[in-house]
């Protein structure tokens, strides 16, 4: 019996062969484990990783149809569900260069490569184990999004284990970029890469560059790292949403189509492609781009109700009003009890039977659009509210259109790209300069509000001011600067008049509605260090 | 009847991925069942010679596999590694493990010398193909020594394979920059081989790059006690 053991490990065996799966869990049986699930395929182990909590994971990297091993790793961290003190092992059977290679965050802890022998596992296994476990109780920290301790843990294990300098760094920019302090993870990505060229750590760099808004600066290092490794997928993904950003979405559409041909099973690259697609009025490979997100979301918590807008929007393009309208009759079942599912169907649906040139249908599924937009409030995307509020213009519903253009644009006060889409709807249907005049109106309400909330605070009144944010987020959910307001008036309070558990909540549910928003992320790292600091404090 | 079909047009590389594929996963079978077998022996058993060699041919197979797939792609595409950062003395404990027994049962002593703490970037697959297919050579010219060395020297790591066999010829002696210095060579009789073995240990060292540098493989006769030594170096 070996020292080394495997006893108290919950594993998780992914193969789509039965006997390979079978052969692993005898050889993990030997050395002790008890509790091994097994999966056949990607779905069903993103569903059990979701369910369970494994301390390793051993997924092959070919699964046959559907996801596959780097597919597998990507949805279940881009979903959260795998924390990082699992170890995730890529068992790969052919030459691992042949694979996708994941972006930093999407690396699995080791590659094991087949034959895997009872020999490889009791020498490579064991010593990936052990390595882990140096880096877990940073992984745990960075897990339970105490992310100061984290940093703290994560020094000191630098300065201890000098042989782990790399996991660690690699671990430490999760960290910092899960924090925003984008400064740091380039000093830090920066030191990696000072004796070599490592691609990941490159990838890693050019990320911080998108995040500080450095384009030019990302696409020559995104250029540079494609030019030599020719297959690193994340590296044309990252170029594309660059390209985009510098305004040349031909570009932006040619770099993801080289992507989607070298790895065209991934839902969101076939959706990207697909909106750049229609950007770029290219409507045969957005048809089959838009299709293909949609086919491949069927069954992935990824899906959006918007793929199948898109994919029947791109079917009206392309003369085929018909197909277009079934795509639009199935969101609904696809999306049972999704409200925005919902209204999005009915917009869709009022635009092809527009197509088709039936005006009474088209009407009806604007009426029921705006049933459901009376019913459930604005808290509907903008997408949808300016594509709703586009059909009210043309059926003379000027005064609904109003309205909600207005919310989305107290929702979206700040957001230009989306202002400017508002202005171009007014347009195009004829009512030039009116979009002035209601966005005009939104943000000045918006900005009352702000300036009050901070008359309140300067004065001293900060509960009253709690008050006015706290209203004016539940009418405006999903403005930033309001949820940012929020947040701060609490903290404020607190550090005032003490902590409380209810007021930590609070605030930490303000905070939470922004926290993927890029522009504000500074503020919101320190309003969450602050809010941290004072939960620390308290228990 | 009499009109010659077309050729039919084949894409070899998705046909030598996907054999590949199954080949290792019947690999993988096969040893994992040998395995299940020695298991179920008696201890005194377990390393009998026909068994270690059935692990060492399927394990051989295996690394003939990487190397047909890797000259293959090498020729024809542009190649990219798995670079990751590997800890040496694992690597060449792994290496240990695999080959020891068998060669001591044809009295030749494996050894290793390595510092503990040496960590290093290499695509760890492939170099172990090409490790392998120098102790395969070794252990035909060696009389009953092979070491195995890693260190680092200039900022690159040095692997060496060492015997205390005759050396090699001195038409041999050379560093090896490019692989296509090494032509392979069906009839060669100064190797012994084919050749092939070292073609793609030069590649699989050419291929490993960082910056502007590249790796090379180096013959020499600094082996123990004058035998054959064959160095990879990677920067």
């Amino acid at each position: 019996m070996p020292l080394w053991t495997l006893k108290n490990s919950k594993i998780l065996v992914v193969d789509d062969y039965a006997e390979m799966r079978s052969m692993l869990r005898s050889m993990l049986i030997a050395y002790g484990a008890e509790d091994i699930k097994q999966s056949s395929n990607g779905e069903d182990a993103i569903e059990k990783i979701a369910n369970n909590k494994f301390d390793i994971i051993l997924c092959d990297y070919n699964l046959g149809e559907g996801k596959d091993g780097q597919q597998v790793l990507e949805e279940a961290k881009h979903r959260e569900i795998l924390p990082l003190a699992t170890t995730f092992i890529m068992v790969t059977a052919e030459n691992t260069s042949m694979m996708v290679m994941g972006a930093i965050d999407y690396q699995p802890d080791a590659y094991l490569a087949k034959p895997v022998t009872k020999v490889t596992l009791q020498t490579r296994l064991r010593k990936i184990i052990e390595k882990k476990e140096f880096t877990k109780k940073i992984s745990i920290e960075i897990d339970k999004k105490e992310y100061g301790k984290a940093s703290k843990l994560c020094d000191e294990a630098m300065s201890d284990h000098p042989a782990l300098c790399l996991e660690l760094q690699s671990l430490k920019y999760t960290l910092l970029t899960t924090i925003g302090d984008h400064d740091a993870a380039e000093v830090l990505c920066k030191e990696m890469l000072a004796d070599r060229d490592i691609p990941w750590a490159q990838l890693g760099l050019a990320s911080v560059y998108f995040s500080q808004q450095k384009y030019s600066e990302t696409k020559e290092l995104l250029e540079e790292i494609i030019a030599g490794n020719n297959d690193f997928i994340a590296a044309y993904d990252l170029l594309s949403r660059t390209q985009k950003k510098l305004g040349d979405s031909h570009a932006a559409e040619e770099t993801l189509a080289k992507a989607i041909q070298k790895s065209p099973k991934s839902l969101v690259r076939q959706r990207e492609l697909g909106e750049l697609a229609v950007l770029n009025e290219n409507h045969t490979v957005a048809e089959r781009a838009c299709r293909d997100a949609m086919l491949i979301g069927k069954h992935s918590v990824l899906r959006k109700a918007n793929d199948y807008v898109n994919y029947s929007q791109a079917l009206v393009k392309n003369n085929k009003g018909k197909e277009a309208l079934k795509i639009a009759d199935r969101i609904k079942g696809a999306f049972k009890g999704d409200q925005d599912a919902r209204l999005q169907a009915e917009i869709c649906k009022s635009t092809v039977h527009q197509a088709l040139g039936d005006d009474t249908k088209a009407e009806a599924s604007v009426d029921a659009a705006l049933v459901l937009y009376e019913k459930y409030g604005p808290n509907f995307s903008s997408g949808a509210g300016i594509a709703l509020a586009k059909s009210c213009l043309k059926y003379n519903k000027e005064e609904e259109a109003d309205t909600i253009i207005k919310d989305v644009a107290k929702n979206n006060h700040e957001d230009k790209a989306v202002l400017e889409e508002i202005n171009q709807t007014y347009e195009e249907a004829g009512f030039s300069g009116k979009a002035d005049v209601a966005i005009a109106a939104a943000v000045g309400e918006i900005a009352e509000i702000n300036n009050e909330g901070v008359r309140l605070i300067n004065e001293g009144k900060i509960a009253e001011s709690i008050e006015l944010f706290k209203k004016a987020a539940k009418a405006l959910p999903l403005n930033h600067t309001i949820s940012l307001n929020a947040a701060q008036s609490y903290l404020l309070l607190m550090k005032k008049e003490g902590a409380n558990k209810q007021y930590i909540n609070e605030t930490m549910l303000y905070l939470d509605t922004v926290k993927d928003v890029d522009s504000i992320k500074k503020k919101y790292n320190e309003l969450m260090a602050s809010c941290r600091e004072i939960a620390l404090q308290t228990d | 009847m009499s009109n010659a079909e077309p050729p039919i047009k084949l894409d070899f590389s998705a046909i030598m991925a996907s054999s590949v594929h199954d080949m290792k996963n019947s690999i993988q079978l096969l040893l994992g069942t040998l395995d299940e077998v020695v298991d179920e022996l008696p201890a005194e058993a377990k390393s009998h010679a026909k068994i270690l060699r059935a692990e060492a041919e399927g394990r051989r197979i295996n690394d003939q596999l990487i190397q047909l797939l890797t000259l293959y792609k090498a020729g024809n595409t542009k190649q990219s590694l798995r670079l990751s950062e590997h800890s040496v003395n694992e690597f060449l404990e792994e290496l240990h493990i695999e080959n020891h027994e068998l060669l001591s049962l044809r009295g030749i002593e494996l050894s290793i010398t390595c510092d503990e703490e040496l960590a290093w970037f290499f695509d760890r697959e492939l170099l172990k193909g090409v490790i392998n297919n120098l102790i395969t050579n070794a252990q035909q010219y060696t009389k009953n020594k092979i070491e195995l060395n890693a260190s680092l020297c200039d900022k690159k790591l040095l692997f060496s394979v060492d015997d205390n066999g005759p050396g090699y010829p001195d038409a041999m002696l050379k560093c090896y920059g490019t692989p296509h210095e090494i032509i392979p060579d069906k009839n060669s009789t100064e190797t012994g081989g084919t050749g092939l073995g070292l073609f793609f240990s030069a590649t699989i060292a050419h291929l490993h790059r960082n910056r502007k540098e590249c790796g090379y493989l180096q013959t020499s006769n600094n082996g123990i006690d004058g035998g054959a030594r064959c160095t990879i170096s990677l920067p």
